[in-house]
């Protein structure tokens, strides 16, 4: 069995999204930790709450139409995009 | 029950900070002036124009080419890069806080995620303290520096751009005075 056989563009794009998710998630929990840590008086402890309620709802918004996406064509519409913008011709 | 010690947290927390002493009272909280932080959110809401701009610019390429779902995906990815960079924004603006209390001034200076800087001064050894508002927009929106001077040749404690420092002067002056 060929390693190429497992290691498809799709397997490489979902673990390349998992990434910058697990990245992203970390960068917003530092955020909160130091409003709710370190934050004095009432003030970041609203603001930390906003920007929770936010984050979940712009994620879930993101998640749904993530999975609107067509995977399979969506390498034909860059594939196009790119040819429309830069006049030339790419294979991935 | 568990809900409503939650809520209390956003509305009965009080000025508590790290390092207080017992019985140390809060006399004032002091952030920068708001001003500094709207310019900021001004180029945010900039930012967040650009998916709309685009949109109602080239809906029919965005129709022929059949993207909406990429675009509105690629959109959505947009607007929470940008979310968070404006929480980033407020938690600096937040954190860099001078606080007055009734034995000392504490300046706590944000420069970064795990990064701050938090120098004290006790009221006790406060000498003069200087007030600078310099240039149309401070003069306006009524803020400008503010300078403590201590004893000897130590450097001076500084308040940067904070609203109303005369008052904040003269707050400061009253507690001075009263510990003397």
């Amino acid at each position: 069995m060929n390693y190429t056989d497992f290691i498809s563009t799709k397997l490489i794009l979902y673990v390349a999204v998992l990434i910058v998710l697990l990245g992203y998630w970390v960068f917003n929990f530092i955020i909160l930790y130091h409003l709710a840590r370190f934050g004095v008086g009432t003030q970041p402890k609203k603001i930390a709450a906003i920007f929770f309620l936010g984050l979940v709802c712009l994620f879930f918004v993101s998640t749904v139409l993530f999975a609107g996406l067509d995977l399979n064509s969506l390498k034909d519409q860059l594939l196009d995009l790119l040819k429309l913008f830069f006049n030339t011709t790419y294979s991935l | 029950m568990i809900l409503k010690s939650i809520l209390n947290i956003f509305k009965e927390s009080k000025n508590h900070f790290e390092g207080e002493e017992t019985s140390e009272e809060v006399i004032l909280l002091i952030r920068r002036h708001p001003f500094f932080i709207l310019l900021r959110l001004f180029f945010f809401f900039i930012l967040v124009l650009i998916p709309i701009a685009i949109g109602l610019a080239f809906p029919s390429f965005i129709y022929s080419h059949k993207i909406l779902n990429l675009f509105l995906f690629v959109s959505s990815i947009w607007y929470l890069f940008i979310w968070s960079a404006i929480f980033y924004a407020l938690t600096m603006y937040t954190l860099d806080v001078w606080i007055v209390t009734d034995r000392r001034i504490i300046d706590s200076t944000q420069h970064g995620f795990f990064n701050r800087t938090i120098s004290e001064l006790h009221i006790t050894r406060i000498q003069d303290i200087s007030v600078q508002t310099s240039g149309v927009i401070q003069t306006f929106l009524k803020f400008g520096d503010l300078q403590v001077q201590t004893a000897g040749t130590e450097e001076k404690f500084k308040f940067f751009q904070i609203p109303h420092p005369e008052k904040i002067k003269d707050e400061i002056m009253r507690l001075a005075s009263t510990k003397l």
